[in-house]
């Protein structure tokens, strides 16, 4: 026997090949002989069987001892000529596809028609790594490898690395190679490997590997680890009847076939998938789609997509920073190469509870495969993305995260996005908090006037406010010097009257562009309590009013203005030292007033109030709810429309013919009162408490439950123009408005500096934003506005305005809007003046979203100083 | 109020007071009720039983379950047997009851801890997501068997049959669409079924989240927002013959758009 040296250092190179393996030494065993035996299959033949058995040894010293045999059959075995060292050298290390054995004894080498993938010895590597010949003080491997030829040839090698790489040279042939293969020791220098083996009975290739280490013989059981690797890897090709894979314990006598997950056994076989994806129910109650012939990048396929989801699946991984099912696996020509991770990668669209169960594969057409093969490193457990050749794995990576968005939403999942970790600090949350009760107040409507520390708790006043006026052109808010606004009138309504206490004064305003308010006249406990109605109302003449740039008398209804502009007439109720409620038109003095908005010129609003209890918006068993549905005409022309209005299962209005006015171009849209109801809500399963005079009662189809007031308007011809709807908390808190809020504030991995989601209840910013991170932590706050919290401030000024003005923009639903917009908080105060006037501005310039980008950030910036001066 | 939830582990029989309610301390202090629930749910449980076996087809000699059917007789034990009204249940959600009426089913419990071993027939095989979930987000998918089961409660069982082509998922399909869970459009719905060919009854049955019964399905949701504009009149609010003629309009569409 001789043994020929290589030059190299043979245990080093396996260390560092194996070492390159990212998800450990078992998967490169369990990978690379079954891809070798695959690459072998011989001619004719449709399914290779690869066998993993364990044997128990003992060596020269009576020592127990372990070793793997892989054997493959099916296969050629390694064919063709010994090629020794030299001869390679001389042949520049180019190898003929068909020699086998030459490749399998050699390192470094290129096979023609192939590229550098196999020549780097992975195979040899993925055995030898294993092998731990004692004793030593430098770490020894060893392995055998016999083959059985279709000419009935058959050939015993050995390789050797001590540490530098020795082979059998000549190998041992026939006779002499089977009789070394059933002595009890092989003698190697001055060791002796126990090997004691049958040769093989059918043509294929055995490779053995002697003195594993004691812990990988556990993991090489039918019940370890390998089993799940060879799963992993291999089961798309065992399912397409390729490949049969066998892991033995001879010792125990025990054995393990390989078979497919569970999950992947009836699904990928459905036929006639569509680039569309086709839908499936799995029997576990979970979901499937499967996609087939779908393009992407440039010419290349998926021939199969699958995703599914199955709540009853259990994260199934061996590794934690590599996925391996949890994704979607990567499968080139039958063999597993990376999975595209739930978590890691789709972390976006799957979320945190839906990942354990969701599972994927993708396979390619020809093309496809081989430009893959093009970028897939050495190991084949990922792809490269860089560079030109990494082209196709972008592409790849792209599609797979189209279709994993689409599957997200198609199974109704929300995006990730919604459902992060908590970490908005206690004090982000009290600001975000703190932020929503300064502009909003419950029930939308502002409890003002309140009863004092000593006062008992009383109904809320209804208040109800219009002002009339006629332009010198009814078409426009125009008016020229020497000009007067007409028959100015004012009508007031409250209720319910028996709670009005004292009297209320009225006012009338004139309000100039920097919200400086001139009183103009006053009428002095004009409203008071009227015994025997539940309604107060009370009319007020206040005839002409003449603009003049010069001199002007006030008693003689003359209103001075000498520039020209925007400027407001207000009718303000005074009530116990309080503004309750007003109404304002808008008047260009001398100017232009900017054209009526082309879209949603008509908005409807639902305000539904519990009167029964202030501060609340959930509404219990015999309480009372007033509900009001409102509308506002933007346009010049009056309108004639029908309405339909439901709550719950009750009918409030089907196709009641309304008539809405017209505004004047640039005045203030008019508050319409459609329908206005009085209910006392019911639980079904309670007896009805003492009945309210007015108040209808109304029987809940639930003891408790969110319940929806919604309004739909039709324009004469039937087409929709506005719709509104309006929660309602029937014997439940609102879940995720808890005190009161519209939206909670929430972090999450988001591009945006924040985002309001669809529902309009989460608010999100990303804790990464670069902002954000630069802004100092506070942990002793002395001002509203500081550090990370004038961060939360700011962007929940950005949320309050969306939060109002979307519904209003998408649906023509202004009942958000009502609430933000209220024009008697702290009249006197002219940063709350600007505010509303931003509202109004935002609502005027739909069109130019230049226009609108700068009144929306006015708007947040009055927000932020209002928000300053009321919490410092 | 609060519902008592039996466990059995390893033949150790336990119970827990359980509330959806805010509870001082614990909900222990609603066992009397809880205890008073329980023997109520046995008569159900038995009644749910008995009518199972009797509309259970057998072949040969051993009963083939149907989930339909087996969610139907169970939403219409809860409601004949009034167990909403009990005492314990003011102001639970019906999950609370979900939760106590299945596990007492599946582990067959009674309220002397006495076993009753059949009653785990009434709850249909695969659903048993409600053993290994906890948190409260997905309790309510875990027993949405016993929702639909429930929602189908005021239909007879041949009738709600008919509509959802006796299979569970049919049903589960139209009660995830809140706004058409009306019985009125189930009415209207079988009423067009029944003018169609066996052909089209038959693709009907079919349960495909992309083909057969969902085609319809999608339909009535098209036209039946749930938000948004037009989701002000839903089917619950239309006459029985408007409803019925727009019900067969939309289906008519759909089923030619499907076929052309």
């Amino acid at each position: 026997m001789e043994f020929a040296n290589t030059s190299s250092h043979m245990v080093q190179e396996v260390t560092n090949i194996i070492d390159g393996y990212k998800m450990g030494s078992m998967r490169a065993l369990a990978q690379e002989p079954v891809q070798n035996a695959l690459d072998a299959v011989r001619e004719g033949n449709k399914k290779v069987e690869v066998e993993y058995r364990l044997l128990r040894r003992r060596d020269e010293a009576g020592k127990s001892c372990f070793m793997l045999t892989v054997t493959d059959s099916g296969t050629t075995g390694l064919r063709g000529d010994m090629v020794s060292t030299d001869e390679l050298e001389v042949r520049n290390y180019q190898l003929r596809p068909e020699e086998n054995w030459a490749a399998f004894e050699a390192q470094g080498y290129t096979k023609e028609n192939e590229d550098a993938l196999g020549s780097r010895g992975q195979g040899k590597a993925a055995f030898l790594y294993h092998s731990h010949v004692p004793p030593g003080e430098t770490r020894r491997m060893a392995m055998f490898y016999d083959t059985l030829l279709e000419d009935g040839e058959y050939r015993l090698g050995m390789r050797f690395a001590r540490p530098v790489d020795q082979i059998l040279s000549p190998p041992l042939l026939n006779a002499e190679a089977k009789a070394a293969l059933q002595r009890d020791f092989f003698p190697l220098g001055d060791l002796k490997v126990p090997l004691r083996l049958r040769p093989l009975g059918e043509v294929g290739t055995r490779v053995m590997i002697p003195f594993l280490a004691e812990e990988d013989a556990l993991e090489l059981r039918p019940n370890g680890e390998i089993v799940r690797w060879l799963q992993r890897s291999w089961w798309r090709a065992i399912q397409i009847g390729k490949l049969r894979i066998r892991v033995v314990d001879e010792e125990q006598e025990s054995e393990t076939e390989i078979a497919v997950p569970r999950w992947w056994q009836d699904l990928p076989r459905e036929n006639n998938p569509t680039p569309e994806g086709r839908w499936f129910d799995l029997p576990d109650g979970g979901r499937s789609c499967v996609w087939g012939d779908l393009a992407f990048g440039n010419d290349y396929k998926f021939r199969r997509l699958v995703m599914l989801h199955c709540d009853s699946l259990i994260e199934d991984e061996i590794v934690r920073d590599h996925p391996e099912y949890s994704g979607i696996q990567v499968i080139r020509v039958l063999q597993w190469i990376e999975t595209r991770g739930a978590r890691q990668d789709y972390g976006d669209y799957i979320p945190p509870d839906k990942r354990p169960g969701f599972r994927g594969f993708v396979e390619f057409d020809k093309l496809t495969n081989s430009k893959l093969r093009a970028a897939e490193n050495s190991q084949h457990d990922g792809f490269d993305a860089r560079g030109t050749k990494g082209e196709i794995v972008r592409d790849l990576r792209t599609q797979l995260d189209a279709c994993t968005r689409e599957f997200s939403a198609a199974m109704g999942w929300e995006s990730a996005t919604t459902i992060t970790t908590q970490q908005v600090s206690q004090r982000e949350k009290s600001t975000h908090a703190q932020f929503m009760e300064t502009f909003l107040n419950p029930n939308g409507r502002k409890p003002k006037p309140g009863p004092g520390p000593d006062e008992p708790e009383y109904n809320q006043l209804l208040w109800d406010c219009r002002l009339d006026l006629e332009y010198p052109d009814p078409n426009s808010a125009r008016i020229d010097w020497g000009q007067s606004l007409s028959n100015v009138y004012v009508e007031i309504g409250v209720e319910p009257s028996e709670e009005l206490i004292g009297n209320a004064d009225l006012i009338l305003e004139w309000v100039d562009e920097s919200g400086q308010a001139k009183e103009l006249c006053r009428s002095e406990d004009a409203i008071c309590k009227q015994w025997g109605k539940d309604r107060v109302e009370k009319q007020f003449e206040l005839g002409d009013w003449q603009i003049l740039r010069g001199k002007s008398n006030l008693s003689l209804q003359q209103i001075h203005c000498p520039e020209p502009g925007e400027y407001r007439l207000r009718a303000v109720i005074l009530y116990r030292q309080g503004r309750v409620k007003s109404a304002t038109r808008t008047v260009y003095v001398q100017s232009e007033p900017p054209t009526p908005p082309q879209k949603n010129p008509v908005t409807l609003s639902i305000s539904a109030v519990n009167i029964s209890t202030r501060h609340k918006k959930r509404i219990d068993h015999g309480e009372e709810l007033q509900l009001q549905i409102n509308a506002r005409n933007r346009g010049i022309q009056p309108g004639s429309y029908q309405l339909t209005a439901t709550f719950d299962d009750n009918v409030l209005a089907r196709d009641e013919p309304i008539k809405l006015e017209g505004t004047p171009a640039g005045d203030s849209p008019q508050r319409q009162a459609l329908l206005t109801e009085q209910l006392q809500l019911l639980d079904p399963h309670q007896s009805a408490p003492m009945e309210i005079n007015g108040f209808q009662p109304m029987s809940m189809p639930q003891s408790s439950g969110r319940f929806t007031i919604s309004a739909d308007l039709y324009d004469e011809s039937g087409i929709h123009v506005a719709h509104a709807s309006c929660p309602v908390y029937f014997q439940r808190d609102p879940g995720n408005a808890r005190n009161n809020l519209p939206f909670e504030i929430e972090q999450q991995d988001q591009k945006a500096m924040w985002l309001l989601n669809s529902d309009l209840n989460r608010l999100t910013y990303p804790p990464d934003y670069p902002l954000y991170t630069e802004m100092k932590e506070i942990h002793r706050q002395r001002r509203a506005l500081q550090g990370r919290l004038a961060f939360i401030a700011e962007i929940s000024a950005n949320g309050l305005l969306e939060w109002a003005l979307r519904p209003k923009e998408t649906t023509g639903d202004e009942s958000n809007y009502e609430q933000l917009y209220d024009e008697n908080r702290s009249p006197d105060d002219t940063l709350w003046d600007d505010f509303n006037r931003g509202l109004e501005k935002l609502c005027k310039i739909v069109e130019s979203q230049t226009e609108y980008g700068m009144a929306w950030r006015e708007t947040v910036a009055t927000m932020l100083e209002i928000f300053s001066q009321e919490n410092n | 109020m609060a519902v008592l939830v039996w466990s059995d582990r390893g033949s150790i029989l336990g119970n827990t007071i359980r509330s959806g309610r805010r509870v001082a301390l614990s909900a222990e202090e609603y066992r009397a009720e809880a205890e008073a629930l329980d023997m109520q749910l046995d008569a159900l449980l038995d009644m749910a039983w008995h009518t199972l076996t009797v509309i259970t087809e057998h072949k040969d000699g051993k009963p083939r379950f149907n989930t339909f059917e087996q969610v139907w007789v169970l939403g219409r034990a809860v409601h004949i047997s009034e167990v909403m009204r009990h005492e314990a249940m003011l102001g639970e959600l019906r999950t609370t009851l979900w939760q106590a009426l299945t596990a007492k089913a599946w582990y067959g419990i009674r309220h002397d801890a006495t076993r009753d071993p059949r009653w785990r027939e009434l709850i249909p095989a695969g659903k048993n997501q409600w053993r290994t979930r906890t948190d409260d987000k997905r309790l309510d998918r875990a027993y949405d068997f016993l929702e639909v089961g429930f929602w189908l409660r005021d239909q007879q069982l041949h009738d709600a049959g008919e509509v959802f082509g006796w299979e569970f998922s049919n049903a589960r399909k139209l009660y995830l669409r809140p706004t058409l869970r009306s019985l009125t459009l189930r009415t209207a719905l079988l009423h067009w079924l029944r003018r169609q060919t066996p052909d089209i009854r038959e693709f009907a049955k079919v349960t495909q989240t992309t083909d057969g019964f969902i085609v319809f399905v999608k339909a009535l949701n098209d036209r039946f927002p749930a938000r948004g504009p037009g989701s002000a009149l839903l089917p619950q609010h239309y006459p029985d013959d408007e409803l019925r003629a727009i019900v067969c309009e939309v289906l008519d569409v759909a089923r030619d758009a499907h076929f052309s």
